[in-house]
């Protein structure tokens, strides 16, 4: 079950705000959010599209919370809570009874949090909610069971390796937040996993996976006041047993750029650029969002005019944005003919530190030449309107969303996201491509075919 | 991916096991033919403000002549070319997406954008649709791109895998052989094989056009008749039938240099129909999708791997199972024979009525996430109407899968897993 994922769409992450305000819906939904006496806050989501109900719960941990002596324990554990068995029941028969159920179950760990998410026909409500109150408060911890995952993690960290997007994407994480928590990698380090004690493993979760540092979002087929009274039964119950979040300080940029050459058994050749970005609670990540659509996706992205074109240096372009609590990553992969590996990195390079004076929309020409431009700004609006409508389809990362903004959210939101999204001038692209992407910094990673290939 | 992959593509339209049946859709598609011959399936759905629609055209690789193969992928290709800056602009401005996939019985071009641009949007694809340009500087640098994409897909274990096994089932037949074509095969390309593929492929009769969106149906017919009332009006493609060369158990090592071995076994399955299409889900679930499949055991209590999966694909005139790990090299020997020993016992036992059960219940739920979004679901009723089982029949599976017994199941199990007929590949490293 792949628990990484390489593009992260900050709008998507704050999505949900925006419907609490859109009135275009042509669905009829609701939507409502409280906290239970415990700590634990629950956002509910009511529509009735497809009968699907999709539940998510995140929990305020990640890599973030470990050290370089426990890297990797949260990824353990957040297998060992998927697969391996509560006070109640063993793993094999969570699994049965899961998939008898029709439901689709799994799990992530991230930098900042871990979130635990079901799917599964909205027949099957009650069993939904108790499977995972069941799942994640009742997890009974053994040093066989753990034992037994540690094995499927070390097979997890050799896919990696072979992958190499996911492999490039990992290394320039590791190098871009340098003496920050987040640089730790997220499957964790190979001999602390093969080490790992039962103990260990419980002290994580009797510290993090508290009602209080957990957040619940159900989007689905359900009715709104049942959906409450069920929720406030099943899980205001459960004790509160507090919890203080840990700070962390923010991400400080690199002052130099570092740059890293890999050979793989591939027959292509990968470029992955990388910077730090704004984070999850930073005004700018707007305009990042918007520049990025320019810049790097969409129709014709902006690095189309020095990468492709004329002269031909890349042959894919994505480019992505991923903002968490304490900073985040603008991030470009490119697959290219190995050859022309050299000339690209310098191309990217030179277009990024021009970005901070380009003319981003039609209103940035004078004359005729107004006529002829193409408007990228307006364009780009556009497309994250499009896939801010197209976000909605899909109930699952609709919960993931609402979840995990509850817990990376510090409430200073200026406004719904597309209002913000559209209030994007030039002027702010510039500025925003002056303050990440025009200066030194970049994580330059670039994998090659093995010279004897 | 080359062929059909069955979760994505063909999600069933299977409902839950409330007390009466429901349909999977809120609300049931419908089809209309166009005065020329085409058929349009509208779908109204109304949980966002975008519309989707696929233009599927019949043929695909299989009317690609021998030796060029690339050409489905390159015509394709060339048929969503933006002819100018000016279309370029419109499509920017309006948020309007368009890619498109060739498969092995079909291509499809799809178009996305905001509901308030349908009627720009189809105007402007069928316009580019019905004009094409075929240059040589265009077919070139697409050709160019097709190397790059080859190339990136043989940097995946698995695509070398699937490559393999097709061109062993499918061998000397227009199913086996890369989208992408090869080297030599875009090489013989000729524009004059581009302008007979376009001509033989894009005409109405030949075409079904799926559409799910919020806006109304007699609007959104208006605009399909306005638009593709005008595609020529001749008979379809006759697809000649495809016959197979004998199989027999087949064992093959690739090597690659890689932390992982990939072990990957994979079945023949039969030509698609109703039921075969129903069975060929639930087998692929049952062996290899979600907690508790048959291969699960394989990663927690054999601890072999990370990642165990079954796919089903399927083409008009027959199709492929797969299924696969990942595990490391020093345990390769004990997974292939896992593997083995775990199918084998699937394949001379079959299952029980109680895991039939789970399996329908399994495959339900798995239904009704991938029909969850416009896309996923335009593209089932296009694909559907395609290959012979009806655009309805999203709706119908449901009785279908209901109706499945004990016995037909085990039916198709031992038609399908027989070991003497399966092929066995690893890629990995070979030391």
């Amino acid at each position: 079950m792949p628990k990484w994922k390489f593009v992260i769409f900050i709008f998507t992450i704050t999505l949900f705000l925006s419907f609490l305000n859109h009135s275009g819906q042509p669905e009829e939904t609701r939507f409502y959010h409280f906290e239970l006496d415990n700590g634990m806050k629950v956002y509910l989501y009511e529509r009735h599209s497809i009968p699907l109900l999709n539940i998510v719960f995140a929990f305020d941990v990640g890599t973030k919370d470990e050290t370089d002596e426990t890297n990797g324990l949260v990824h353990i554990l957040e297998h060992y809570i998927l697969f391996r068995g509560t006070e109640l029941r063993t793993g094999e028969q969570i699994g049965k009874d899961i998939r008898s159920h029709g439901a689709y179950f799994n799990a992530h760990t991230g930098r900042d949090l871990a979130s635990f998410e079901l799917s599964l026909p909205s027949a099957f409500t009650d069993f939904a909610l108790n499977i995972q109150k069941e799942i994640l408060f009742q997890l009974k911890l053994t040093q066989v069971e753990l034992d037994k995952e540690k094995q499927i993690i070390l097979e997890e960290l050799s896919q990696i390796y072979d992958d190499p997007i996911k492999y490039g994407t990992s290394l320039v994480y590791q190098n871009l937040f340098q003496n920050h928590p987040y640089q730790k990698p997220i499957y964790g380090k190979k001999d602390i996993i093969e080490n790992a004690s039962v103990e260990q493993i419980q002290r994580f979760y009797q510290n993090y996976f508290v009602p209080a540092n957990c957040a619940l979002a159900v989007v689905g087929d359900f009715d709104m006041q049942e959906m409450q009274q069920k929720i406030k039964t099943m899980f205001g119950r459960l004790e509160n047993r507090g919890f203080s979040p840990t700070k962390f300080e923010k991400i400080h940029p690199l002052n130099k750029n570092i740059e890293i050459e890999e050979e793989m058994d591939v027959k292509t050749g990968y470029l992955v650029i990388g910077t730090v970005g704004p984070d999850y609670n930073d005004e700018e990540k707007y305009m990042v969002d918007v520049l990025v659509e320019v810049l790097g996706r969409g129709v014709t992205p902006l690095l189309n005019q020095p990468l492709r074109g004329k002269r031909d240096l890349v042959q894919t372009i994505s480019m992505g944005f991923g903002a968490y609590k304490y900073g985040g990553i603008i991030y470009l992969c490119l697959t290219l003919d190995p050859k022309k590996m050299t000339a690209a990195k310098r191309e990217v390079l030179k277009f990024f530190k021009n970005t901070r004076s380009l003319n981003y929309s039609k209103s940035d020409y004078q004359g005729e030449a107004q006529f002829f431009a193409l408007d990228y700004l307006e364009s780009a609006k556009n497309q994250i309107k499009f896939r801010f409508h197209q976000a909605q389809e899909k109930g699952l990362n609709l919960a993931l969303s609402m979840a995990t903004h509850a817990l990376r959210s510090d409430g200073t939101e200026s406004g719904p996201f597309i209002t913000n999204i559209q209030n994007t001038t030039s002027s702010d692209m510039r500025k925003a491509a002056a303050d990440f992407l025009s200066k030194k910094g970049y994580v330059i990673l670039s994998i090659v075919p093995k010279k004897n290939e | 991916m080359v062929a059909i992959i069955l979760s994505a593509f063909v999600s069933l339209g299977i409902s839950m096991p409330r007390e009466n049946t429901e349909p999977l859709l809120q609300n049931q598609p419908e089809k209309e033919v166009l005065a020329n011959g085409l058929s349009v399936v509208y779908h109204k759905d109304n949980s966002s403000s975008i519309s989707v629609v696929h233009i599927l055209m019949q043929g695909g690789k299989r009317l690609e002549p021998e030796g060029k193969q690339g050409l489905a992928f390159l015509t394709t290709r060339l048929l969503v070319e933006l002819p100018s800056q000016q279309v370029l602009q419109q499509l920017m401005n309006q948020a309007t997406h368009i890619s498109f996939f060739c498969r092995q019985d079909f291509s499809i071009i799809r178009m996305s954008c905001l509901s308030e641009n349908l009627e720009e949007a189809v105007k402007l694809s069928t316009q580019i649709l019905q004009n094409p340009l075929f240059s040589g500087i265009r077919t070139g640098r697409i050709k160019e791109q097709m190397n790059h994409y080859e190339k990136l897909e043989e940097d995946q274990p698995l695509n070398v895998a699937h490559a393999a096994a097709m061109a062993t089932f499918f061998r000397k037949t227009p199913y086996a052989g890369g989208t992408y074509g090869t080297t030599a095969s875009r090489k013989k390309i000729k524009k004059k094989d581009i302008e007979k593929y376009y001509e033989e492929s894009v005409k109405a009769k030949n075409m079904i056009v799926s559409i799910s969106t919020d806006l109304g149906k007699e609007e959104t017919l208006e605009i399909m008749h306005q638009y593709f009332g005008n595609f020529p009006d001749e008979a379809p493609i006759e697809p000649t039938p495809i016959s197979f060369l004998p199989r027999e158990e087949r064992i093959g090592d690739i090597e690659k240099d890689t932390q992982q071995t990939l072990v990957y076994t994979a079945y023949s399955l039969p030509k698609v129909s109703e039921k075969n299409f129903i069975l060929s889900t639930m087998l692929q679930n049952l062996l290899g999708k979600g907690m508790d499949s048959r291969l699960w055991s394989l990663r927690t209590a054999k601890r072999l791997a990370y990642i165990v999966d079954a796919r089903a694909f399927l083409m008009r005139d027959g199709g492929m199972l797969e299924t696969f790990l990942e595990t490391d090299q020093t345990k390769k020997e004990r997974a292939i024979a896992e593997l083995k020993k775990t199918i084998r016992d699937l394949y001379e036992k079959g299952i029980s009525s109680e895991e039939l059960a789970i399996t329908k219940a399994y495959s339900k739920g798995a239904a009704i996430r991938e029909n969850e979004t416009k896309e996923t679901k335009a593209l089932n009723l296009a694909t559907m109407e395609a290959l012979g089982l009806g655009y309805d029949f999203l709706n119908r599976t449901l009785e279908e899968i209901d109706a499945i017994t004990l016995e037909e199941f085990n039916g198709f199990i031992r038609g399908v897993l027989n070991p003497e007929k399966a092929v066995h590949i690893t890629v990995g490293p070979t030391q």
